[in-house]
């Protein structure tokens, strides 16, 4: 394997490894970067707001674009350190790490600390897509279907995606659920629900008699 | 003397069947989530706070507490059982309390963790009665310019201690500040960052923050993860058994230790139950007494750790209810509860509306032991609900946001607010950037934002003001300092590791 002098390093090493490292560090980069184009475009926006200056005094600018500094510099930072240094920084309190360093279980605590969450390449993030698309369809949908219609489906969608594995218990405890918030809403809290246009409506108004709420 | 009549009515305010109820309801609902998978205390917190709309103050901040108080202690029952962490504070409980268990002791080793909830929670409750007056009369001195210093130090601490890298954590916090000021400005009625949407106007109600995030965003994440088909196999025989008087008395150092660092350590801006937790169990293993056998299963293992992370809520109340500054997750909610009813908590609250406050205090001290009586006696109702599949707490806890977001405005605007904020909580989860502090910025914006502007106008914009001032200059300096300290461990970490 011919070995060529590194860009990144400055010393010979294998290309293939080496851009695949970039790439890694690029990935890890990114959501840096992504906070630094929105923190510009706010900052831009901050630049227009509509005030009458008073000479001498503080406009209502100044505390937005003060903030956004503070976004641009942390995003500028870490863009820099996600380029320039391998591997993520630790992502567990300064405090925490010299605790369990000091009784010689460092490790132990990252692995326990990490327990819960699953490594990024394990993880299925359509089913996290699914999932919001379902609450949006929730939001769209609510002033037309009504709220028990969305609020059966979303519960039903959320227990699946989830990984519930039994479909009837799933909808029996959506709709068991949907009663109850149904119930909640308006025998207890006494707020006003979407009923829904059309047939749906008809649907709602049923269930809000039967339910005794006028 | 004054204090303790404060104290007195406050107990009696407590006792009253109404806040009783509440209280013991907070401390059932804090014991559940803290064991119910998919749910974590701040969690349940969040999503207590949209049913204390139509409360008074008083039950509302009742339920919260409790909620907070009880909350760190019901992880320690899944972690001795099951090795099960329900909240990371609870994860030091994992190598004695579970090394206690596997030995054939996890009655004992549950004893140990009530007996030191309850010392750490009583010693801290003392603690915080003690130290909140002369802290709130130090509070009433302070001049805006002290004052904005004072609340930045409370946000560097949050960043620097949240456990996050610096540049993720500052990012965070500077998004909440970015949120608190969208709307309008109500010094010269601009339109900020409203992008003519008539919902923005008003600005962002900070709830649609905190349950968006904290609550849509870790369904959300675990969906992604899809852990929530089974749930966990148990052992059938769960009971507590009390340590002897004589085994209470050879660790009393322990005890002593760690309620008092628990209790500063839960002072401390962002720091909290977590770091309390573990920084007691390294303190242990640095000079306690039988510090070589830590992790194999001894008392103190178990008691450093509980100790301190229950003494840690008495500490994290103190900055809350004399400055108005919230440490955490957990008391930036009790602070939103105390907005939700127009009070803004801090040294004024403190002496004007002091039956309000000692009735917090007097709800610490009874909660701490009804926690305690709770746990003995219900802990294999408590762990049943261990059986509970995750993907239908995920449903519900969706559906709870959602009830949250109606109940604040009864606007379907408000939903679509809600879900952004869960997207963005659940991209921070996947990118490890901290929740905290954007939403401790959107909480504390606002009045960061007016003492900054009137120290702004009263001194001419000569910012200089906040580093000339001895106070505020003293403080500004350990902002930076705080700041500064983990960039240079960071960047020596590093270099230790490249060299090595």
């Amino acid at each position: 394997m011919g070995l060529a002098t590194c860009s990144l390093r400055g010393r010979p090493c294998d290309l293939a490894s080496c851009e695949m490292q970039f790439i890694l560090r690029l990935g890890r980069a990114a959501p840096f970067l992504m906070v630094a184009a929105v923190g510009l475009f706010l900052y831009y926006v901050a630049g227009q707001f509509d005030f009458p200056a008073r000479p001498g005094r503080a406009g209502p600018d100044l505390w937005p674009k003060i903030v956004l500094g503070l976004m641009l510099f942390a995003a500028a930072w870490g863009t820099l350190q996600a380029l320039l240094t391998p591997g993520d920084p630790a992502e567990i309190s300064l405090l925490v790490r010299a605790a369990a360093r000091a009784v010689g279980k460092a490790e132990e605590a990252q692995q326990d600390l990490d327990a819960e969450s699953l490594p990024t390449d394990q993880r299925q993030p359509l089913r996290a897509l699914a999932a919001i698309l379902a609450m949006l369809a929730f939001v769209g949908s609510i002033a037309f279907v009504g709220f028990t219609i969305a609020t059966f489906a979303l519960m039903l969608s959320i227990m699946l995606l989830a990984g519930y594995r039994r479909p009837l218990s799933a909808a029996l405890i959506s709709l068991v659920g949907t009663i109850c918030f149904f119930l909640v809403f308006q025998r207890v809290a006494y707020i006003s629900l979407p009923l829904g246009v059309g047939p749906f409506k008809e649907f709602s108004q049923a269930l809000m008699a039967l339910a005794g709420v006028r | 003397m004054e204090p303790l009549i404060h104290l007195a009515h406050g107990f009696g305010s407590v006792f009253q069947p109404v806040n009783l109820v509440v209280l013991v309801v907070g401390l059932v609902l804090g014991l559940i989530v803290a064991v119910l998978p998919g749910l974590t205390l701040v969690m349940g917190v969040v999503l207590a706070l949209p049913f204390t709309y139509g409360m008074g103050i008083v039950p509302a901040l009742i339920l919260l507490t409790a909620m907070y108080v009880s909350g760190t202690y019901g992880g320690a029952f899944t972690s001795i059982l099951f090795r099960i962490p329900g909240e990371p504070m609870d994860v030091p409980l994992l190598w004695d309390g579970y090394a206690m268990a596997r030995a054939g002791e996890p009655a004992l080793a549950l004893g140990w963790t009530l007996f030191s909830a309850l010392a750490g929670g009583l010693v801290a409750a003392i603690a915080m009665v003690l130290l909140s007056g002369p802290v709130a009369d130090l509070a009433l001195r302070l001049s805006t310019p002290e004052y904005f210093a004072v609340i930045l130090l409370g946000l560097a601490s949050v960043v620097t201690l949240g456990g996050s890298s610096l540049p993720k954590a500052l990012i965070s916090l500077a998004l909440g500040l970015v949120i608190a000021t969208v709307g309008t400005d109500s010094t010269y009625g601009a339109m900020r960052f409203t992008f003519d949407i008539p919902l923005l106007e008003d600005g962002i109600e900070y709830i649609l923050v905190m349950v968006g995030a904290y609550g849509l965003g870790e369904v959300l994440s675990r969906v992604e993860q899809r852990t929530g088909g089974d749930s966990v196999q148990k052992t059938s025989t769960i009971s507590t058994k009390l340590p002897s008087l004589r085994a209470i008395t050879a660790v009393k150092g322990t005890f002593a230790r760690s309620s008092i660092l628990g209790f500063l350590i839960g002072v401390i801006p962002g720091a909290g139950a977590t770091i309390a937790s573990f920084v007691s169990y390294g303190i242990e293993g640095q000079y306690g007494r039988r510090r070589q056998e830590l992790g194999q299963g001894i008392a103190e293992g178990i008691v450093a750790p509980q100790t301190a992370a229950t003494s840690s809520v008495g500490g994290a109340m103190v900055p809350l209810l004399t400055l108005g500054i919230p440490g955490s997750g957990a008391t930036a909610i009790i602070m939103a509860a105390f907005l939700l009813h127009g009070i803004q908590p801090g040294p004024h609250v403190f002496f004007k509306s002091g039956d309000i406050v000692y009735t917090i205090f007097a709800s610490v001290f009874v909660a701490v032991i009804g926690m305690c009586i709770l746990g003995y006696f219900a802990i294999k109702l408590l762990v049943k609900v261990l059986d509970f599949p995750e993907a239908i707490t995920s449903a519900f806890v969706v559906m709870f946001c959602f009830m949250g977001a109606m109940a604040s405005r009864s606007t379907v605007g408000d939903l679509w607010l809600i879900v952004a904020f869960g997207i963005v909580g659940f991209l921070f989860e996947r990118y490890r950037f901290p929740i905290a502090p954007m939403v401790l910025g959107a909480i504390l914006g606002p009045l960061a934002e007016t003492s900054f502007m009137t120290t702004m106008i009263s001194f001419h914009n000569d910012w200089t003001v906040f580093f000339t001032r001895p106070i505020s200059g003293s403080i500004m300096a350990v902002c930076l300092a705080a700041l500064l300290y983990p960039a240079y461990r960071e960047w020596r970490d590093r270099r230790l590791v490249r060299v090595g």
